[in-house]
């Protein structure tokens, strides 16, 4: 294996950092949090700039994420088919609706949302693309952790337990297997946005054998979270996600999942899970 | 009133690919030295202010970020202008760090979940102008013309941004400029870009079609003409649709869902920006465009709320 320069180390562990940051950072705030030299830092920083991986602000002369790591995240989850195959209608349920709607996938023992489109409403939920989170942190992934068969779940909790032992103390309790029942048995999952503004409200969309390939999420201010077996617009939500579950029964590859061959306790996020 | 008779240019798919990465790696070492040349930093540094070694690194990355889903070592050397022994340890460097992963076959290098690790949550995602930016530079660096940015607004555009030329005479940026679609090169680049379809439904609401300058397409008939010629090229040109002798090419931006979302257009004095300039130049923008069109694909246009009653 060959040594690894360690200042391509650096430029990979601030680039990360500024990932995470809710705001601008300068050079000293880089250098005191990582314990670096500045001039170290400005190198960096300035490699990561002209590659188009970070920008400065040009009033503050702070950096901030750029455009490449975005460019960079979409591509990969372009690599899902179902993005491109489910794309007609998210747009026909954003219409519908006018709230956000997004689309959710596996990855290992991880939710992804690999799609998100906006209605037209004014006021408007924003909903993360590319955001990622143990199965059991979102209502869409709850969804399909529900669809999981018990040894699965089982496996799920083991790698809780291992990888976010903060998570575990939740995937270890009763109340969770009853709300997996409770999901199960709805057909649905329903969560409240992070400021509480919004309902989420997340329907399966089934594969061929019936197993979930993914879950659609409708979020926004006009989201019921009651009632939902006979709100009628529900009932027109799963009719059209019906529509697409059969066109995943008639092709099954557009439902493909392009990191299958990778082993769900080989998949981790690093930081934010 | 003088026409324009430029010869379709074919493109082979490989050779589109390889000149598609080739620009990607032109912008890249572009605005490597754009930096470089804008940074006038006071920090006294004993090396060079990048890290040559890493910067190849990320360059190998972001070759990423195109349309294709994987790469082999000897396809991003060529590509990257590299060494294969340097494209393999940025690879080994790349993979360490969680960013590619080898394929199934075992033999390729695609990206990894990782990257969304890098996706900052409290970003908002680009508009228009900021996507466009590089490209327009390019655009602006190819011709010596002026470029412009015009977004669509229902069966109109309006011209939001643009970079004017640095010359004594040149086309004028129009901020705020409003025109039908199709009128001038970016709003019938635009047009073509639609389906027909939504052109059908635009001669209906637009009939009958409004003559803004003397070369205007006013018969229908003629205006789907034009739409199959732009389609055909993948750009639209401009036909004399100002007061002084003009040579201008536009070429239209599409979103994820295949949204018209505007046009990037250039044009200059015709006495300048000749025929054969433009002939020339044509290569080179047809590729700018075609990795523009790669990079608009990743995003959604905002959709405008619909008009009440």
């Amino acid at each position: 294996m060959a040594a690894i320069n360690t200042s391509s180390l650096h430029v990979f562990q601030i680039l990360r950092m500024l990932a995470g940051a809710h705001g601008p950072l300068g050079v000293t705030d880089v250098a005191r949090a990582m314990e670096l030299s500045p001039s170290t830092v400005h190198r960096a920083l300035s490699t990561l700039e002209a590659a188009g991986y970070i920008r400065r602000d040009a009033t503050t002369t702070k950096y901030e994420i750029g455009l490449m790591p975005q460019v960079l995240g979409r591509s990969m989850l372009d690599r899902h088919p179902l993005r491109r195959v489910a794309a007609p209608t998210l747009r026909r349920l954003a219409d519908a609706s006018g709230e956000t709607i997004s689309l959710t996938v596996r990855v290992g023992w991880y939710g992804v949302r690999i799609a998100v489109v906006h209605g037209a409403s004014d006021i408007y939920q924003h909903r993360r693309l590319g955001e990622f989170g143990l199965l059991q942190e979102q209502p869409a992934s709850r969804v399909i952790l529900a669809s999981l068969p018990e040894i699965e779940i089982q496996r799920y909790r083991r790698f809780v337990r291992g990888a976010a032992p903060a998570a575990a103390a939740f995937a270890d309790r009763a109340p969770f297997l009853r709300e997996l029942a409770a999901i199960t048995a709805a057909g649905c999952a329903i969560g409240t946005s992070a400021d509480g503004l919004g309902t989420i409200l997340a329907l399966p969309v089934r594969g061929g054998e019936g197993a979930l390939v993914a879950a659609i999420a409708l979020a926004g201010p006009t989201v019921p979270a009651h009632d939902i077996e006979t709100d009628p617009r529900v009932a027109a939500w799963r009719a059209e996600i019906s529509r697409l579950e059969a066109d995943i029964r008639t092709a099954p590859q557009h439902a493909a999942d392009p990191f299958a061959h990778i082993p769900a306790d080989d998949i981790q996020f690093t930081g934010r899970a | 009133m003088p026409t324009m008779s430029l010869s379709v240019f074919r493109y082979d798919a490989v050779k589109l690919e390889r000149n598609t990465r080739r620009i990607g790696a032109w912008m890249a070492r572009k605005s490597r030295s754009m930096a470089d040349a804008g940074d006038d930093a006071a920090e006294p540094e004993s090396g060079s202010k990048t890290n040559k070694a890493t910067v190849r690194i990320l360059e190998v990355l972001s070759a990423f970020a195109g349309d294709r889903p994987d790469y082999g070592v000897t396809e991003l050397a060529q590509a990257l202008g590299m060494t294969k022994n340097m494209v393999f340890r940025a690879i080994n460097t790349l993979v360490d760090q969680g960013y590619l992963v080898r394929t199934a076959s075992g033999t390729r290098y695609e990206l990894s979940y990782r990257v969304l690790d890098l996706m900052n949550p409290y970003q908002r995602d680009p508009d228009l102008p900021t996507l466009v930016a590089p490209f327009m530079a390019a655009c602006s660096e190819i011709t010596g013309e002026t470029v412009l940015l015009a977004i669509r607004s229902a069966d109109q555009f309006v011209v939001i941004g643009g970079i004017e030329a640095k010359a004594d005479i040149v086309s004028r940026v129009p901020l705020g400029l409003t025109n039908p679609l199709h009128v001038s090169p970016s709003g019938r680049a635009m047009l073509a870009a639609m389906t027909d379809a939504e052109i059908e439904g635009y001669l209906r609401r637009n009939a009958p079609l409004r003559r803004v300058t003397p070369t205007t397409i006013t018969e229908p008939a003629a205006l789907w003409q034009e739409v199959r010629s732009v389609r055909a090229r993948g750009y639209a040109l401009g036909y004399g649709d100002s007061t002084t002798p003009k040579t201008s090419i536009g070429y239209a931006v599409r979103d994820a869902e295949g949204y018209v979302w505007g046009a990037v257009a250039a044009g200059g004095p015709a006495e300048r920006f000749t025929e054969e300039k433009l002939r020339a130049a044509l290569p080179r923008l047809n590729e700018v465009a075609t990795t523009l069109a790669a990079r608009t694909r990743l995003y959604t246009a905002v959709p405008l709320p619909a008009a009440i009653g």
